[in-house]
């Protein structure tokens, strides 16, 4: 067994790398490898022929001062165990490739921006989309990307969905509208530069015109378990004062008052029974579009238990982006299944307190709405029927309901007809605008969310943005 | 009269009515996440061991009734008055079954204490009427010593 870190050794610090794995089989063999990073515990089975040579690439989470250990654990055999350390940084690296003599001319002239270089060649650039997680931007010339591996190039499609950064040295036109096309943001965030010096302009410039990530996890949160909070302190308020009520009116009542013993035995017994065992499985959705493009960003929270004590188990696909969504109580354990394309989320969870993690993914949708800016007012347009009947336009401070459209119909708001945002996910939608940025606001449940339950209770919003007027 | 047994759960109510809106207020307001739950609930543990003490001081110095039985069916009573609030405690993971074992034992411990103090000068002194204020004050002192060493018992206890 044979491991490497991704990225050259570099990772920042709370956000997901990779390993490489290069297992070499001399017989026959069958086992699990298991990855212990800053996340928790993953488990993947293996089984290999005589001879064989199998190369995985691992998305792993990097804390400091926590290594990464990997351990070959063969159903028959000696187990073998190995350490990785990484080195960490706390900004959000900039991924160069080799053949750009860039990291001389930062060293002669360093710029207003910090940059955090990373020089890698072809084969170190990102195989999963994971990876991509810490890094901010990517330089390259057009040469290095056509002879990218297939992970790689699915790794840097996903990392160019989410709006991400990518400058090329002198790219031809065709070449760079193939790119952008199917790029999120309509492409705007990647450019070409001529000379090397230009770097750190564009790069500051195309940083301070990134719109806002989707939200974090606490925001979501105050979103969408609200509700949840309110049930269980309903139910617990009940299960106490119904117990304490009972035992005044037994004691009223009845002489004898030694068979009373066995009431708070029972009533212990009962609320054991009632709130242990699998809890429920919430999953909220923040679905990020910008008007006119074909990409959303889907950022959910997945909510594990909290309404009963004990081990929570949900199957995930192995393409969305999982990462902790709060300090967890206890790391959770993954099992990836034999065809490698799902994973079991196995965690223990208590009474009130929820495991909770971030599921993010990218899919390619049709928006419902276009949002455009006409004489100063947001205007929207509608492609599909019946859908506007929760929709509303934010915009400016204010929300506006949107009335029902039909197919290819347009709609301004009356700017007198502004309410006051209400609800949760109306306000931290106002709360990451810009004052005179428009947005769409309707519930919104995504085809693709990366969860396979049947269990699960999902609420979604989905919100699109309008388009900035620079390109 | 009020029986010992009845004596005994009138004080459970009374401590435990003013115990939960403590607790539901706090629920409103904290954030829930385990770093603030687990500490309440443990908190929530601790007060109860405290004042099950301080009803087993209670209960011994107004005895109505003769028999040993009855203090230690009453002292039963207030032990597992709370069992509702130990197993909720309980499910929130802020503690395991060997605190919650411990603490009560701890709790027993006291009672029994109070018990074997009277039944000791029932039948040894049984006439001397000034050696009966021993049993309560007894009783008195584990209650002054289990509030003075507080953080001793809550530390043993891991809470």
């Amino acid at each position: 067994m044979e491991l490497k870190t991704g990225l050259d050794g570099h990772a920042v610090d709370g956000q997901t790398s990779e390993i490489e794995i290069r297992l070499l089989s001399t017989s026959v063999i069958s086992g699990q490898l298991e990855i212990n990073d800053a996340f928790g515990h993953t488990l993947i089975p293996v089984k290999l022929s005589e001879r064989v040579e199998k190369t995985f690439w691992q998305a792993v989470t990097v804390e400091q001062n926590k290594s990464i250990i990997v351990r070959w654990i063969p159903e028959h055999g000696d187990i073998i165990e190995k350490q990785l350390l990484v080195d960490h940084s706390q900004t959000a690296l900039t991924i160069i490739s080799r053949s750009i003599p860039l990291k001389l001319t930062l060293d002669k002239n360093p710029p207003s921006v910090a940059i955090t270089p990373v020089i890698l060649s072809t084969q170190n650039l990102p195989h999963t989309p994971q990876a991509y997680a810490g890094i901010e931007a990517f330089i390259t010339a057009p040469q290095t990307l056509s002879s990218l591996s297939k992970d790689q190039y699915l790794a840097l499609s996903d990392y160019l969905s989410s709006c991400n950064i990518l400058l090329l040295s002198t790219v031809e036109q065709p070449l760079l509208k193939r790119l952008k096309d199917f790029s999120g943001c309509s492409g705007r965030f990647i450019q070409s530069y001529e000379t090397l010096e230009q770097i750190p302009q564009i790069l500051a410039t195309l940083k301070g015109r990134r719109s806002a990530q989707t939200p974090s996890a606490d925001e979501m949160t105050l979103a969408g378990q609200k509700q949840f909070q309110q049930q269980m302190l309903s139910s617990i308020v009940l299960y106490l004062t119904g117990y304490i009520l009972f035992i005044i009116l037994l004691t009223w009542f009845i002489k004898k008052t030694q068979y009373q013993l066995l009431i708070p035995l029972i009533v212990a017994g009962a609320g054991i029974l009632a709130w242990s065992g699998e809890g429920s499985q919430q999953l909220i959705s923040w679905v990020e579009a910008e008007s006119g493009d074909n990409h959303v960003i889907n950022s959910s929270l997945l909510f594990l238990g909290g309404n009963r004590s004990g081990d929570n188990s949900i199957s995930l696909n192995t393409t969305s982006r999982l990462s902790s969504g709060m300090k967890q109580a206890q790391q959770p354990q993954i099992n990836y299944q034999q065809n490698l394309t799902s994973r079991v989320l196995t965690v223990k969870s208590q009474l009130l307190s929820p495991q909770t993690f971030k599921l993010t993914s990218i899919s390619t949708q049709s928006l419902p709405f276009e949002l455009k800016i006409q004489q100063d007012l947001p205007k929207i347009i509608t492609f599909e029927d019946s859908i506007a009947d929760k929709a509303l336009l934010l915009w400016r401070g204010q929300t506006y309901d949107i009335p029902s459209l039909t197919p290819g119909t347009s709609w301004q708001p009356d700017e007198t007809m502004g309410k006051s945002a209400v609800s949760p996910a109306e306000k931290l939608l106002l709360s990451r605008l810009a004052f005179d940025a428009p947005a769409i606001l309707m519930p919104f449940t995504p085809n693709y969310s990366g969860v396979i339950s049947s269990n699960l209770q999902h609420t979604g919003w989905l919100v699109i943005r309008h388009q900035p007027e620079w390109l | 009269m009020m029986s010992q047994q009845r004596q005994a759960l009138t004080l459970s109510i009374i401590y435990s009515i003013p115990l939960l809106i403590w607790l539901t207020t706090q629920l409103q307001f904290i954030e829930w996440s385990h770093f603030y739950l687990q500490p309440l609930f443990r908190q929530l543990f601790s007060t109860l061991l405290l004042l099950q003490t301080l009803c087993i001081t209670l209960l011994s110095l107004n005895r109505v009734d003769r028999q040993w039985s009855q203090d230690a069916l009453g002292i039963i009573h207030i032990i597992l008055f709370p069992l509702p609030f130990v197993a909720l405690t309980w499910l929130t993971g802020s503690v395991n079954l060997n605190t919650i074992i411990s603490g009560l034992l701890l709790i027993s411990l006291i009672g029994a204490l109070g018990i074997l103090s009277r039944i000791s000068i029932d039948f040894l002194a049984a006439g001397l009427k000034p050696l009966k204020i021993i049993p309560p004050f007894v009783s008195i002192t584990l209650a002054i010593l289990m509030w003075n060493f507080r953080h001793l018992w809550m530390n043993w206890l891991e809470l």
